[in-house]
């Protein structure tokens, strides 16, 4: 359930986020979150989170689209860098358990999607 | 309908992370170790504080931060063997975060000590998602949750700098595969030290103990 922690930071960020662009919250359509695939992060919960915590913000009625982001690794002892899926924690090239990850644990608000055109402030 | 794209590149665990931060900034000063203790509910956290705090005891001065949705059982059982013990009380959260556990840290006596360590909510996937301000991770597995655990809870085994397999003391008893449980944590974390313990039983806690000990002076090096 820490989706709806991570969740109330969104709404504040978004919120606090268009108010410095000069945005009413109402112009909000979409906002994009990208979320790492090692994070136990579920999808559904977060989008029913916003559903619910968006209401009576003035952001009501906008949508969050979630954005996958693999898991890249590099292998400590033969240099090989690449993704992995299934938490399958093994080097593609020599098949050594020694990774360094850096990606995949990524949590944030990518951009917004306004109505209208990036002129057209409230 | 015109529509335009705001790219904003924003953390969404924003404030979450700069009370770590700040954490960390606090222990360095002070140079003392904060343990993030996390295991599902049940697993024996509690019991194996109770009883590193014995080998600890003349080695290092430690606290405890005891972290639960409600009741102060855990903290009692602590304070009842003159271990320093405050209790965290989420009243429903899932999880500790850095904001409440920093509070906590605070109202230590922190110039007399060496180490705290944090037991977590009881749980596997929250509390690995939060960084508290901990130099390390501890997760804590006992043997009758079974050998898939790491499989399916692969972040905390990732994230964690060491694994006490508590509760050894049954494996008579039980449908176990130790090996394919090792085989599994090193699946998730090829290097990740696994230390089996039965708390109950006293025995392998001292090799906990000393790696604990080892960890924290090559961790105080690097700094």
């Amino acid at each position: 359930m820490h989706e709806y922690v991570i969740c109330q930071n969104l709404v504040r960020t978004i919120l606090g986020e268009l108010e410095k662009q000069g945005y009413s919250p109402s112009k909000l359509l979409t906002a994009r979150v990208v979320v790492g695939k090692l994070r136990q992060i579920v999808p559904e919960i977060l989008i029913s989170a916003y559903t619910v915590l968006s209401k009576g913000t003035g952001l009501e009625g906008s949508k969050i689209e979630i954005i996958s982001a693999p898991v890249w690794v590099k292998c400590e002892d033969c240099g090989w860098t690449g993704k992995i899926e299934n938490f399958n924690f093994r080097c593609g090239a020599c098949q050594g358990g020694r990774l360094k990850i850096f990606g995949g644990k990524e949590l944030y608000l990518k951009s917004l999607i306004i109505k209208g055109d990036e002129k057209s402030r409230d | 309908m015109k529509r335009a794209e705001i790219k904003v590149y924003r953390n969404l665990m924003g404030d979450n992370d700069l009370w770590a931060e700040r954490t960390k900034m606090l222990l360095a000063k002070k140079e003392v170790t904060l343990l993030n203790l996390i295991g599902g509910p049940g697993c024996g956290k509690t019991t194996l504080l109770e009883k590193a705090s014995l080998k600890l005891s003349g080695q290092l001065k430690m606290a405890v931060l005891e972290g639960d949705i409600e009741t102060t059982r855990d903290a009692e059982r602590l304070a009842n063997l003159n271990i320093p013990v405050s209790q965290l009380l989420t009243g429903g959260a899932c999880h500790l975060e850095a904001k409440m556990v920093h509070y906590a840290l605070r109202d230590l006596k922190l110039d007399e000590l060496d180490i705290v360590f944090c037991e977590n909510v009881g749980n596997l996937v929250c509390p690995a998602e939060f960084d508290i301000g901990e130099g390390a991770k501890i997760a804590v597995l006992s043997v009758t949750e079974g050998e898939d655990k790491p499989l399916k809870y692969p972040l905390l085994f990732r994230e964690a700098k060491s694994v006490v397999l508590t509760k050894i003391d049954l494996l008579p008893y039980l449908n176990f595969d130790l090996s394919l449980c090792l085989k599994n944590i090193h699946k998730i974390n090829a290097e990740l030290p696994v230390f089996p313990v039965s708390a109950t039983k006293e025995s392998g806690l001292e090799e906990f103990v000393c790696w604990l000990l080892k960890w924290r002076k090559s961790a105080s090096k690097l700094k």
